[in-house]
């Protein structure tokens, strides 16, 4: 029942890609055009925070990537975070359905400590320098590399979730093991960045 | 006073249901008939055959006969506290999909409503409801329902001993679910429940509605001493006083509900802590005993005694839905031993 209904998101998702165009590393985003009216609500940062992305920038990521993409979300809304015990950087969360809240983050740079490495990793592809020391590491960014890690590691990758959630029809439900939704999310990010990446180098 | 009551079962599909339905009202003495809108004659002769009292709409809503409707709709009283309206009256389930139909309810003197506090499963097999309604009807006890902040501090833990078939097992695991229990044991020593064959399995699993049911079943023998301070003994054919008069409330608490077939029932004198007896009343417990209907019984009165959330005060934070975060992770560090390197060195 399961792999039926895995089978049926992995079809969907693989649909939606070809739709999207982004296969292929040079494919350009065919879907793109005006993306549905989505509710983007700013909650001011505290003091020593920052929302890296303004509500232009979100806007233009969906006018890039095209309704197909932001179809059923209902709102994008930057709010503080609090932060839980065990996690140290919240980027981003999805609440089903179609509820997309992006975390404030720390003034740059950032120590954090007992960073794992699939985080050291996540955190240098987006662009970041990290240097470590006794477990302590010091990341500093750049403001453009700050606001593409929000982007894709926290907007899109939570869209990624959605579109599984979105496509197979089962909005509410867990519709495959939440590993497995990682990687799909993760999968989705990198064409995304990929077509991003590529739209830039053509500007 | 002599009361005189007909159950009547509207909508009911199945033929099994139909046949426990009987034996509710047969076990409080009352008439049973069905009201027939959706192919119950036609499976009943398929499947059963024999004799199947019908009533029709014009029957059903007579003056002569209010109609008490057990459904769980807005505006319904709590059947804890509700009498019949008068010396004779017609109780009403509803279907197994469908519930009462709506030109009853309309007609209906009282509605009533079974309150449950289950999570995932949050209604009765329509019998087992039945037999619930019609105890709390024709006793005419009038016995409140208690009003409690925290209901879950004062649940006692259950114990459904010895089951002899699969089905009045699992319906029974059913109610207790849907009364709000999130653990059972289960005293399989009949066989009924663990290490049957598939066809079996799958009938007792889902007459316990195992596909959206959360409660957790584990096997327990009632042979064994078990930490529990009282141990109260409930059942139709138990000697002791009425269950209404017995406590059956708190968490050192252990109810057990034996099934009281033919075969005779184990000693409880070995589960450890003082053995207390209660009894329901049934009009004539002896012929038509069913264990998902006694048990029901008890497992409806226990939650009596448990309590109610008082009507607007918030239920316990529950699951905030389904949700997705991103964020980045920590090596794990709970758990960890620190090391001398000098000791470590030398090992």
């Amino acid at each position: 029942m399961r792999r039926g209904r895995e089978e049926v998101a992995r079809r969907r998702f693989r649909r939606l890609k070809k739709e999207l165009g982004l296969e292929g590393p040079e494919a350009p985003p065919s879907a793109a055009g005006p993306a549905h009216r989505v509710d983007i609500v700013v909650v001011p940062a505290r003091k020593g925070y920052l929302h890296p992305l303004r509500p232009a920038d979100i806007k233009r990521a969906f006018e890039f990537f095209g309704p197909l993409v932001v179809y059923g979300i209902r709102s994008v809304e930057m709010r503080p975070s609090v932060r839980p015990s065990g996690q140290i950087v919240r980027i981003a969360r999805l609440q089903v359905p179609g509820r997309v809240v992006l975390y404030e983050q720390v003034q740059p740079p950032w120590t954090l400590s007992d960073l794992s490495e699939e985080s050291i990793d996540r955190l240098k592809r987006a662009g970041a320098s990290v240097e470590e020391e006794f477990g302590t590491a010091r990341v500093y960014w750049r403001s453009e590399a700050l606001k593409d890690f929000v982007l894709f590691e926290g907007l899109m990758h939570e869209i990624g979730h959605h579109l599984i959630q979105q496509h197979t029809g089962k909005r509410t439900v867990r519709v495959m093991r939440t590993a497995d939704h990682e990687n799909r999310a993760a999968a989705f990010v990198d064409v995304c960045r990929r077509a991003w990446t590529n739209a830039k180098r053509r500007q | 006073m002599t009361r005189r009551v007909r159950l009547v079962g509207d909508g009911v599909e199945n033929p099994a249901n139909a046949r426990a339905l009987m034996d509710a009202a047969a076990m409080f003495g009352a008439a049973c008939a069905f009201r027939d809108t959706r192919g119950l004659l036609a499976a009943w002769d398929a499947e059963r055959g024999g004799e199947l009292d019908l009533i029709d709409t014009t029957n059903l809503i007579d003056q002569q006969w209010p109609i008490v409707a057990v459904e769980n709709t807005l505006g319904a009283s709590i059947v804890f506290g509700a009498t019949l309206p008068g010396t004779q009256a017609s109780i009403v389930v509803g279907g197994e999909r469908l519930g009462i139909r709506a030109d009853l309810l309309r007609a209906a003197a009282r509605t009533v409503s079974i309150p449950m506090s289950g999570r995932g499963v949050n209604t009765l097999n329509v019998a087992a409801a039945a037999a619930v309604a019609l105890y709390y009807l024709m006793a005419g006890r009038g016995l409140a329902p208690r009003l409690a902040r925290r209901p879950e501090e004062r649940r006692p833990a259950l114990l459904l001993s010895r089951p002899k078939d699969h089905v009045e097992a699992g319906s029974a695991i059913r109610s207790a679910a849907a009364f709000g229990w999130r653990t059972v044991g289960l005293d399989d020593s009949s066989r009924v429940w663990y290490g049957v064959n598939r066809g079996v399995t799958a009938e007792g699993r889902a007459a316990a509605r195992s596909h959206r049911n959360l409660i957790r079943v584990l096997p327990m023998t009632t042979g064994s001493n078990l930490a529990f301070r009282r141990i109260v003994v409930a059942g139709a054919r138990i000697d002791g006083p009425p269950i209404h008069r017995v406590n059956l409330t708190g968490r050192d608490t252990l109810l057990v509900i034996p099934d009281e077939g033919e075969a005779g029932m184990p000693s409880f004198n070995s589960l450890g802590g003082s053995v207390e007896r209660a009894r329901i009343d049934l009009s004539v417990p002896a012929l038509h005993y069913r264990y998902r209907l006694v048990a029901t019984i008890v497992m409806a009165e226990a939650a009596r005694q448990t309590g109610l959330r008082p009507a607007g005060q918030p239920r316990l934070p529950g699951r905030r839905g389904l949700t997705y975060e991103s964020t980045l992770s920590t090596v794990a560090t709970g758990g960890a031993e620190e090391v001398d390197p000098a000791v470590l060195k030398a090992y």
